[in-house]
């Protein structure tokens, strides 16, 4: 193995030692507010080659000595030339001007990092500004929903802010917000995510061809980084919508040194609300409060200390809360009863985020980070009643609390190095502490005593390394090539995970490529969910001695175009087979929580999906957009369910159509819609009732004809086709203290009526009829008008 | 509690939902036939055939028997044994019954002819594994109503793969009409072992397999409670511990999860197992050994 790593080192040494080279590094940032600009790039026209700016905004690119010309771009930015000649090694900090504070029509991107010459393929990444400017549900802008439109991503169920990934499951995506992974993403019971995009810098996700970097998940990686803060003045923005207000407030604490942002987040639907209940609840001669509400809260502190070292501090806080308290006094001729009922039900996660970056020097990188997250349910009821008489008081008291979650501790360390223009390697390592709470039911009354019942908290430990490299071995021929290595421990049982990626691209013309990759991921945890619709019961739990860790291998080829510089264009075709694969059992639900859940789920299940996805995207001019579709096929298969035979998964969908557009008329004008089509999800239904065999004798009172009910397979039936249209209209104007908006946004713009579920009823013609049976749809979400406010200073 | 609330948040989901009335293609005339038999050595042979309804039928009642079916009972090297004849019950259903009994220990397999389709199962009939002592706590009772426990022991013979069912019998009658009326009915036995207290029910009775004592004495504790309603004049109760085949084992404990399930909108639909070549139901053996408490 020394011998190994000493001989790449030589073979990089002649690499680099063939002329006299410097390295130009530095970092790209956004010229008005000093923010990092990731992914920017940076090419050397003579030699066509170049480099782009890591998460950090850090850049580093070596050339020969020479006259040389650089151009820097960046998506949204008026492209920087800057012509110098390179005698040493330099560092360059170059501030990239927004288009927006240069044309008279916005718009929102330039050329950069074209698709066709990165090694990257089942990447997208979505400028923010971008996915602010599409409709949003009830006025509130959601990354996650955007996401949704894309090829290969499916949403789940209606209004869902769920993503199912080539086939994939909900657990199999890697949310990371700043590299800390979220566990529950969702507010309001999955119709929102808990994404504020005002406190978002960049969003990516990658589908496939994952480099070595990323590990622990089989389907996704949603890498979304939130921004650093402005270095140079103090701004701010905010809305208020329809069922939220948010603020985002951002600023130098010590200009160009140290800079914050704070954003937060609240529904007011329980605030409205409350004068209702409350001359409800004086009606019926209680006192009685109810509500909902979610809110979250970011925060991130940014401090240079010295050009070569950085600090931040990130924190995400969110909870949603629904309760209920009912208080009741009733006297009857000398007897009075007092009553007091509470109820609540909470999620929410907390994540914190500490890292130092480094510049070693001009060709060497590191990030260390330590970071905490915390996902936690619980749901309590309590009852009080108190009776007084002349002459006694009695007292009677009940109370329950449910809880369950997930905790992490993690510490990683991540080193880019760039020792020539055609290597740009990355290397790390990380641990992670888990600790998983699976469901404890908790009951205490004045009759019975305490009752604890559930599983008792798992403690795990993963760690993983990794090296990559992005490898340009001719001007055709470029590769992505590393390998992941992690291990899980638990219950005194170890797996260990070897996973080799790869993904290169060969460029058939200036502007066409042919790309392929593949990459082998393991996932150490899983999610127990049966309903998919992001319900905050949905348990975490770890490998165990019983479940093996999931694992996948995906396989992916594609071409990929750049036309006119305008337009982007992309096709792929992929297959993935994963393996130890969990799901409930037949019969399982989510209101069930006694018993231990390893008792619960059908083990080493098997999936596959296959797909062909087309990407057509225009990132530049007045009118910016994207149309996108999916034909593809995702089959699980389990010995204990379906009497062992292959059925379809049920967010697999044949077809998956999604165009969105956004059309900026002029400076204080813009419209934007999308529309998406999707095969109907698939579901099981029943067939028939036939006559039950029975072995029990009984009492002649009960004795009914015994009836079973034939469902045939699983999820063999399809429900009607997933259909929208979401319209959206702004208009601004300049105010003296800055800007202010108005959105008048429309989803479900022709009124289609999307399944949410379907339930076999009775239905009657008249009040007299006996009714007849019929499979009823239920649909959520109607069309619904919003209007947003919102302002920027 | 957690139901309760989660119900409440669906219904009021639902409450505010859109609703449509929504066809499927779902074939309205090729009803399944289905057919039913759970044999033992101490009766003769039984078969049910009927027709299963398609799940839009909005008749309630008895399914539509098959009463011009060719029941035969094979043994295991395919000869037949016996051809059933069919006549009505006294449940108003029909069956089809022989005049011979399955013996311990045997295959069977029965083959049903209905017009120009054959369906076709076979099971084993088990050899009976006796309770060896059953011992009744009645200092066991509980404040709330009578209950008693009792512990089942049996020896489990280690060399196959068995299944039980543990049922408590109770003899009642009630008066009718000035006649008396007498009937068996279960009582609801329910496990002391809280690792035994699993979905594995066939309505009141409790079914087991025998992976967590393979090959060893297995003492079974229940808890009864309305053991009995009458201390004064107590009926005849009999615990019966039956040997049952993995079919049965499957069939009965995906029916009782699918009795369980019905009604909630967020649990995986269960599919019910069936042995019935093209078609459905089930055909299993089952022996019993019975114990009469004094």
């Amino acid at each position: 193995m020394r011998k190994i790593i000493g001989l790449l080192f030589l073979i990089i040494l002649a690499f680099s030692s063939q002329a006299q080279k410097f390295t130009i590094s530095g970092y790209i940032k956004d010229a008005e507010t000093g923010e990092s600009l990731i992914g920017a790039t940076l090419l050397h026209l003579k030699t066509s080659s170049g480099s782009s700016a890591n998460t950090h905004g850090f850049y580093s690119l070596t050339l020969p000595k020479d006259s040389i010309s650089l151009i820097y771009s960046y998506v949204g930015y008026q492209p920087t030339t800057m012509q110098f000649f390179l005698k040493r090694d330099t560092v360059i900090i170059i501030n990239l001007q927004s288009s927006t504070v240069l044309n008279e029509v916005v718009v929102r991107g330039t050329k950069a990092d074209p698709i066709h010459e990165s090694t990257k393929m089942s990447t997208l990444s979505v400028p923010i500004e971008q996915i602010k400017a599409l409709p949003a549900f009830m006025g509130e802008t959601d990354i996650l929903k955007v996401l949704q439109l894309m090829p290969g991503v499916q949403s789940g169920n209606e209004g869902s802010t769920g993503l199912y990934v080539r086939g994939g499951g909900p657990d199999q995506n890697l949310m990371l917000l700043d590299g800390v992974p979220i566990y529950n993403a969702s507010h309001l019971f999955g119709f929102f995510s808990v994404f504020n995009a005002d406190a978002i810098n960049h969003v990516e996700l990658i589908k496939g061809g994952f480099p070595a970097r990323y590990g622990g998940r089989l389907s996704s990686v949603i890498d979304i980084n939130m921004k650093e803060g402005n270095m140079k003045k103090v701004k701010g923005e905010g809305s208020i919508g329809s069922i939220s207000a948010k603020v985002t407030v951002e600023g130098p604490i010590n200009k160009d040194k140290t800079s914050f942002i704070v954003s937060a987040r609240r529904t007011y639907i329980d605030v409205l609300a409350q004068p209702i209940i409350r001359a409800q609840a004086k009606r019926e001669g209680s006192q009685t409060t109810a509500g909902y509400y979610f809110y979250d809260l970011n925060l991130k502190l940014n401090h240079i200390l010295n050009p070569r070292n950085r600090l931040y501090f990130s924190t995400y806080l969110g909870n949603d809360k629904a309760y209920a308290k009912s208080k009741y006094t009733d006297t009857y001729d000398t007897i009075s009863t007092k009553t007091d009922d509470q109820f609540s039900l909470r999620w929410g996660n907390v994540i914190t985020a500490a890292r130092w970056n480094h510049v070693f020097g001009p060709k060497l990188f590191s990030n260390v980070t330590t970071t905490y997250s915390r996902y936690l349910f619980d749901i309590s009821q309590k009852f009080q009643e108190t009776q007084n008489t002349p002459s006694i008081s009695e007292e009677y008291f009940s109370g329950i609390l449910y809880h369950s979650g997930i905790r992490d501790w993690a510490a990683k360390v991540d080193f880019d190095y760039l020792p020539s223009p055609n290597h740009f390697i990355r290397f790390g390592a990380n641990n992670i502490w888990h600790r998983f709470s699976p469901g404890v039911l908790a009951f205490r009354s004045s009759d019975e005593g305490d009752t604890t019942l559930g599983a008792n908290p798992t403690s795990a430990y993963e760690a993983a390394v990794y090296a990559e490299d992005d490898w340009k071995i001719s001007q055709r021929l470029k590769l992505n090539a590393g390998v992941h290595a992690s291990a899980f421990a638990v219950e005194n049982e170890w797996y260990y995970s070897i996973q080799p990626r790869i993904s290169s691209r060969f460029l058939l013309s200036d502007d066409f490529s042919f790309k392929a990759s593949y990459s082998s991921m393991t996932q150490f945890i899983h999610l127990l969910t049966n309903v998919g619709i992001g319900l905050p019961t949905d348990l975490w739990v770890p490998s165990t001695a019983r479940i093996r860790p999931q694992q996948a291998k995906q396989v992916a080829i594609g071409f990929a175009k750049t036309y006119k510089s305008q337009f982007e264009f992309s096709l792929e075709g992929y297959y993935k087979k994963m393996y130890n694969l969990i799901e409930y059992k037949d019969g399982a639900s989510y209101l069930n929580i006694e018993g231990d859940w390893q008792d619960k789920v059908a083990t080493n299940g098997e999936g596959e999906s296959l797909g062909m996805e087309v990407l057509i995207q225009k990132k530049t001019g007045a009118v910016t957009g994207w149309l996108g579709y999916t034909l593809s096929k995702a089959v699980r298969q389990f010995d204990e369910l379906n009497f062992g035979k292959e059925y379809a998964y049920k967010y697999d969908r044949r077809h998956d159509i999604s165009l969105a557009m956004t059309h900026e008329w002029n400076k204080r004008m813009d419209f934007s819609m999308a529309w998406v089509y999707g095969t109907g999800n698939a579901i099981t239904l029943p067939i028939a009732t036939y006559e039950s065999a029975s072995s029990n004798y009984n009492s002649p009172f009960s004795y009914g004809n015994s009836e079973a009910t034939y469902y045939g397979d699983r999820n063999s039936f399809r429900m009607r086709s997933y259909h929208r249209l979401d319209l959206s209209f702004s208009w601004w104007k300049d105010k003296k203290w800055g800007q202010r908006k108005w959105a008048l946004a429309v989803y479900n713009a022709y009124n289609r009526l999307n399944p949410f579920f379907i339930n076999l009823e009775y239905r009657h013609d008249n009040p007299f009829s006996p009714g007849s049976k019929k499979f009823v749809q239920y649909s959520l979400f109607p069309v619904i008008p919003s209007i947003t406010y919102s302002f920027k200073f | 509690m957690t139901r309760k609330a989660f119900v409440l948040i669906t219904l009021t989901a639902i409450g505010t939902a859109c609703t449509t009335i929504v066809d499927f293609d779902i074939p309205l005339d090729k009803p399944w036939v289905v057919v039913n038999s759970l044999f033992s050595p101490d009766s003769v042979w039984q078969v049910h055939v009927s027709y299963s309804r398609n799940i839009l039928d909005s008749r309630f009642g008895s399914f539509d028997p098959v009463r011009d079916a060719e029941v035969n009972i094979l043994d295991q090297n395919d000869h037949v044994i016996e051809t059933l004849s069919g006549s009505p019950d006294r449940f108003f259903q029909y069956t089809y019954k022989g005049k011979t009994k399955p013996t311990s220990g045997e295959f069977y397999s029965v083959q049903v002819k209905v017009k120009d389709k054959l369906l076709k199962a076979a099971s084993l009939s088990p050899i009976a594994v006796p309770i060896t002592s059953l011992d009744v706590d009645s200092s066991a009772f509980k404040s709330q109503g009578e209950a008693v426990e009792m512990s089942i022991t049996f020896k489990d013979p280690g060399e196959t793969k068995n299944f039980y069912e543990v049922k408590v019998l109770r003899d009642g009658f009630y008066v009718y009409n000035q006649d008396t009326i007498r009937y068996v009915e279960n009582l609801f036995v329910e496990p002391v072992d809280p690792a035994m207290n699993n979905d594995n029910s066939n309505g009141a009775s409790k079914l087991l397999k025998d992976n967590l004592f393979n090959g060893k004495n297995y003492v079974f504790r229940i808890k009864l409670r309305s053991y009995r309603i009458y201390p004064e004049n107590p009926p005849r109760v009999r615990v019966v511990l039956q040997s049952v085949t993995e079919e049965y084992f499957r069939y009965f404990v995906a029916q009782s999860l699918q009795n369980n399930t019905s009604g909630d909108p967020f649990a995986q639909p269960v599919q019910i197992f069936t042995n019935i070549e093209n078609g459905l139901g089930i055909f299993a053996g089952y022996s019993s050994s019975v114990v009469e408490l004094k």
